[in-house]
């Protein structure tokens, strides 16, 4: 089976993205059968993007970028706010949505072609958390799908090759960044990069190659070399114009408000900080970082497994006992960390969570502004 | 209201399903059909996180777009099982995505579209208890299958 293959670099934010949403016209239920496309292609230095619906405000901060003069945009797909730029290598499928297959089972099929690169340079990354691609628990490729009114597909990733944590820092508005000095290390705790694992600097535009042979390989397929067709690189333009260049889609607004908090646990090895951040009731992300040198493993697994959890005590408890079966690392009770969660999520939604009593002894909230436990 | 518990998902047989779409459908008076998601679907878009529903009155076609939404798995587009005039949109689970998760055949439900056609003629939507807890079966082993639906 032939592929369209279409490779770039350092594209603009809204030519980038308008060029994925063009790729998809030719994929639509009302349009004849055309052959699946594979893109590979790297942004230039540095652009920032956030998720769909996510407040661009909330999640990037616009003085930083304005300042180091870096476009940021809204992806059509899901997710958190990412930094994308020549460290980071962009993966995008178009293709018509198959029917009989889940989303997940979607991401996890075109996630293989990732996965047989980064094996290929001894990486041994799988399918982990939520949407990413992990390597001993730290994300190295974070993964998105968005299927248009038409039925066609765009799966997209983006493959840390490596990064600039202190950039990333500047510019998001991440729970991270308020850690001061230790912020790059609690990124370096939770996230890798090609260049870490192999010991070797490697650009988005040096993975390009290995990409291309990992998605020939697991799908089967021939890449027929391409660009843009004149109807898509005119409708890419249209859409740069009318979509992605607008502060009517950058700015767009969702009915369910943003809201942060943290709450603090004290551990025989120190203080820890929960910081959480929500947008409606939902987990957008969780962290923990303190006086701890390293957060252990069963932590950066709970706070992984409640990113995109609605909060309650249902579904954070539910996390807790999958992430903490042989403990938490930190000699604190499993529950002591849920209670953190509970508080801070309290605290950001404005209304108690879970009566007191729920969780036992260890769940006894303070009316201050912070408890410390 | 008649359900069965089909591999740990509480389907009811009752209704009429666009099954690949993950749609059911209930005639709840004269014409008037109420459409949600089942609850396989639920389970395998992940966490609801944003619905958006088009404004009615508007006059669908099968697989014409009627709503958009965020879940943990992807950003997709609600397309409408059948043709008809969307008569109603569900303005409460547009602020709460998680009434959908909730009460995904009660107060989740998404739109109400006027139809002349009875939808259980359709050749492509499934209806009958039997036909209903055939196909639920099959998508249920496909998946579990396929590793999405956790064990």
């Amino acid at each position: 089976m032939e592929w369209r293959y279409l490779t770039s670099n350092g594209v603009d934010a809204a030519e980038g993205l308008a060029e994925d949403e063009a790729l998809m016209l030719s994929h639509g239920r009302s349009e004849e059968h055309s052959p699946s496309i594979l893109k590979l292609y790297t942004y230039s230095d540095h652009v920032a993007l956030c998720g769909r619906f996510q407040h661009i405000e909330a999640e990037i901060d616009i003085d930083a970028c304005t300042t180091s003069r870096t476009p940021f945009n809204r992806r059509p797909t899901g997710g958190g706010a990412i930094v994308m730029g020549s460290g980071q290598l962009g993966v995008a499928v178009l293709t018509r949505s198959p029917a009989e297959k889940s989303p997940k089972a979607l991401l996890m099929e075109f996630s293989e072609g990732i996965l047989a690169a980064l094996a290929t340079l001894g990486v041994e990354a799988a399918f982990g958390g939520k949407n990413d691609l992990k390597v001993e628990g730290k994300k190295v490729a974070g993964l998105g799908l968005y299927v248009d009114k038409e039925g066609a597909l765009l799966f997209h990733a983006s493959i840390l090759a490596d990064l600039d944590i202190s950039f990333m820092l500047e510019v998001l508005n991440i729970p991270a960044a308020t850690l001061g000095p230790d912020a790059v290390r609690a990124v370096e705790s939770r996230v890798t990069t090609v260049t870490r694992e192999t010991g070797r600097q490697w650009t988005g535009a040096d993975l390009i190659s290995v990409v291309t042979d990992g998605f020939v390989t697991t799908l089967g397929v021939e890449l027929i070399a391409d660009k843009p067709t004149e109807r898509e690189q005119l409708a890419a333009d249209k859409l740069v114009e009318t979509k992605y260049a607008t502060d009517k889609w950058r700015f767009m607004r969702s009915p369910h408000p943003d809201a942060t908090a943290t709450s603090v646990v004290r551990t025989p090895h120190g203080t820890i900080r929960a910081y959480l951040s929500l947008q409606g009731d939902i987990i957008k992300s969780a962290l923990f970082a303190g006086d701890v040198n390293t957060i252990p493993e069963p932590v950066a697994d709970f706070e992984s497994r409640l990113k995109w959890s609605r909060l309650s005590e249902k579904s954070v408890v539910a996390a807790a006992q999958a992430a903490f079966s042989n403990g938490t690392g930190l000699d604190i009770e499993p529950n002591d960390l849920v209670a953190a969660i509970l508080d801070a999520g309290s605290r950001a939604l404005g209304r108690e969570i879970v009566a007191p009593h729920r969780l036992g002894s260890c769940y006894f909230p303070d009316t201050s502004k912070e408890p410390v436990r | 209201m008649a359900t069965q518990n089909i591999d740990g998902f509480e389907i009811r047989t009752d209704l009429v399903y666009d099954v690949g779409a993950h749609l059911w459908m209930n005639v709840t008076q004269d014409g008037i059909i109420s459409v949600g998601v089942d609850p396989l679907g639920i389970e395998t878009f992940g966490t609801l996180a944003q619905i958006a529903l088009e404004a009615p009155p508007i006059n669908l076609e099968r697989g014409m777009h009627f709503g958009s939404m965020e879940a943990e798995k992807f950003v997709g587009t609600l397309v409408s099982p059948i043709a008809g005039l969307l008569t109603e949109r569900n303005e409460v689970v547009m602020a709460d995505p998680g009434i959908v998760e909730r009460d995904p055949y009660g107060d989740g439900w998404l739109i109400k579209i006027k139809m002349s056609t009875d939808p259980t003629t359709l050749p492509y939507l499934t209806s009958g208890a039997d036909a209903v807890i055939e196909a639920f079966e099959k998508r249920v082993a496909a998946y579990r299958l396929e590793g999405v639906l956790a064990e």
